[in-house]
């Protein structure tokens, strides 16, 4: 009798539980919602993403197919945005950039996610990693971004898989650094203290008690990781020492457009925008999480 | 104020060492025998191996870099295998440009950004404030690269205005014949900051704005233009200022790029040059110097912090 009341008392304090998760949920999402900008950011991304996808059945004949007597042809007659110096079609040329682009983002940030974490909650945990680690961090984000990431590549040698490891390299202090200052301070909480008296061991601890409450500032830096790294990636292949071509990717796309910017206009205001496009909409969506995810804010 | 000085400097040695570190360690990321990769295809077995030797590439890890840390402390920061001239006069010679730029660049941001942050800040919610601030945001998401190419398609181009590319010093032409040719990529590179400056500006005044002392001011009846500049834009100047810092770098290390759009000879260009010559010492002093330069600029953000508002205890 009594251990049925007791179960059913717990199953009303998980239920609880589970409602007041739910709520939060709602709450979040009612204030993401409500957040006109990352709404719109979100949307951006989706099409980005949604055209990305499908470039091999908006454009089956690829990104290297050469329509060699349409050279540097203007938009219209059978190249909706014109062809390239080599009578590439330049939309076929976008959507494939725009995959590559959207691909290195997105790796990037997931390993500066995934690593960042790492490093942060363990540097958060252990005092003396914490003093090694984020001196590495310090010393790291000493060097500016784009000249590190070019240091990086003038040694690696320019290939898509090196760009985003130089470009992880880069930015993974960013986000450890926020990951560390939010494990801190979740640290001192009365239930961490909790926790150790109870005997959990320190991967418990780190993992199932601190790692989910740091979650939401992570994600939100992770989403400007994503930016800047399309930001960086595009200035690298713009150098020519990012994705070689004739990959395309929407920075070596300008890169060539520099040479013939004189007679062919769409060959920068087609790629410039969706690259323009694809930040503004990371960075509208960042901002959105940033203020939907973070209490502190408002 | 001497002693926050020691404090905040020997702060710094840690940071320098491991910075100097990574630098040191880009050789030896190389794939391969480093020795073999700057010499290239051409080279015989035994050019290499000279080269392996005077490099010291056999040594442990540490003694290398003990004694290229030696070495740079002396002020020698390696050898260029192209340009036949010490490195510091190389990097002195290339930084001048980028220095030029970069002082037009903020000159710009600042010009821009200030008003328009005050602006937004004024007609919070109005009409005027989502306008300046979609304006930011659209100044971020910008690469300046790509902002050159359009001005230049726009205003060298197409109307004539202004020239698309070069460099004048200031030595032969002028100030007035440097700055034109200085015009555009200074454009390009402050444009993008003043985003950033224009949104601290405005978040910043925001939050000074509601202060106690600001109510009693209005409550007096001094007009808000007055509030602002005269009341609350110091209070307001520690982030902008910070922001200010930070945009130094972000402009020196963008320059990378836009110098080579606009055939400008700074450090950004010879990084550039050095990378597609296999020039690696050339590489590494450019980043370290720029690095120094980075940790030296948070310093004088935070010893200029007290200057601007005395209530921040810096020898606690």
């Amino acid at each position: 009798m009594e251990f049925a009341q007791a179960s059913a008392k717990k199953a009303s304090l998980e239920e609880v539980k589970e409602a007041m998760k739910k709520d939060e949920r709602c709450i979040i999402l009612k204030r993401f919602s409500r957040n006109k900008l990352a709404v719109y950011g979100l949307m951006i991304l989706f099409f980005l993403a949604v055209i990305a996808i499908l470039a091999p059945v908006i454009k089956p004949a690829g990104p290297y197919f050469l329509d060699v007597s349409n050279r540097l042809a203007s938009p219209g007659n059978g190249h909706l945005l014109g062809t390239d110096t080599f009578g590439r079609d330049l939309l076929a040329r976008i959507l494939y950039g725009t995959r590559i682009s959207l691909e290195i983002g997105a790796s990037v940030s997931l390993l500066s996610l995934v690593f960042g974490l790492i490093i942060g909650l363990y540097a958060s945990y252990y005092k003396f990693l914490d003093q090694i680690l984020m001196r590495i961090c310090d010393g790291i984000s000493a060097i500016p971004a784009i000249l590190l990431a070019i240091a990086f590549m003038a040694v690696l040698g320019s290939s898509t898989k090196n760009v985003i490891l130089s470009l992880s390299m880069v930015y993974i202090p960013t986000v450890a650094r926020i990951a560390r200052s939010q494990a801190l301070s979740i640290m001192e909480l009365t239930y961490i203290e909790a926790m150790r008296a109870l005997g959990a061991s320190p991967t418990r601890i780190i993992w199932r008690h601190i790692a989910p409450n740091i979650l939401s500032p992570v994600i939100v830096q992770t989403s400007f990781v994503f930016a800047k790294a399309i930001i960086t990636e595009a200035a690298l292949s713009f150098l020519g020492v990012g994705v070689p071509v004739p990959t395309p990717s929407l920075g070596n796309i300008l890169y060539e457009a520099k040479t013939v910017i004189y007679k062919a206009w769409w060959m920068v205001v087609y790629p410039g925008g969706v690259t323009a496009l694809s930040i503004l909409g990371l960075n509208m969506l960042g901002d959105g999480l940033r203020d939907a995810l973070d209490q502190h804010s408002r | 104020m001497g002693k926050y000085l020691m404090k905040r400097c020997s702060s710094l040695i840690p940071v320098l060492l491991i910075m100097s570190f990574v630098v040191f360690m880009l050789i030896h990321l190389i794939p391969g025998d480093p020795a073999k990769v700057i010499l290239g295809d051409e080279a015989t077995a035994e050019e290499v191996a000279v080269l392996h030797q005077k490099m010291g590439l056999d040594d442990p890890i540490p003694l290398q870099y003990a004694h290229w840390m030696g070495r740079i402390i002396t002020g020698n920061l390696g050898e260029s295998i192209f340009i036949k001239q010490p490195m510091g006069e190389i990097i002195k010679s290339h930084m001048i440009p980028t220095l030029q730029l970069t002082f037009y660049s903020m000159l710009f941001a600042f010009i821009v950004a200030l008003p328009l942050g005050i602006i937004a800040a004024k007609n919070r919610g109005r009409g005027s404030d989502s306008f300046i601030s979609s304006l930011a945001m659209i100044g971020i998401s910008t690469p300046s690269f790509l902002l050159s190419l359009l001005m230049i398609m726009f205003f060298a181009v197409k109307t004539g205005l202004l020239p698309s590319a070069g460099y004048k010093p200031i030595a032969q032409f002028g100030i007035e014949g440097n700055f034109r040719y200085m015009v555009l990529p200074a454009m390009a590179l402050g444009l993008v900051e003043a985003g950033l400056l224009i949104r601290m500006t405005r978040s910043s005044l925001l939050d000074v704005m509601q202060n106690d002392y600001i109510k009693m001011a209005r409550a007096k009846g001094v007009s808000e233009l007055v509030i602002i500049i005269k009341h609350a834009l110091k209070n307001a100047s520690l982030p902008i200022l910070t922001v200010m810092g930070q945009t130094v770098i972000a402009v020196i290390s963008s320059a990378t790029v836009i110098e080579t759009i606009f055939n400008i000879p700074g450090v950004g260009q010879l990084i550039v040059n050095s990378v597609t010559r296999r020039d690696y010492d050339v590489i590494q002093a450019i980043v370290l110097v720029i690095a120094v330069i980075n940790v030296l600029m948070y310093l004088l953000v935070d010893i200029l912090y007290q200057f601007i508002d005395p209530r921040i205890k810096l020898n606690r």
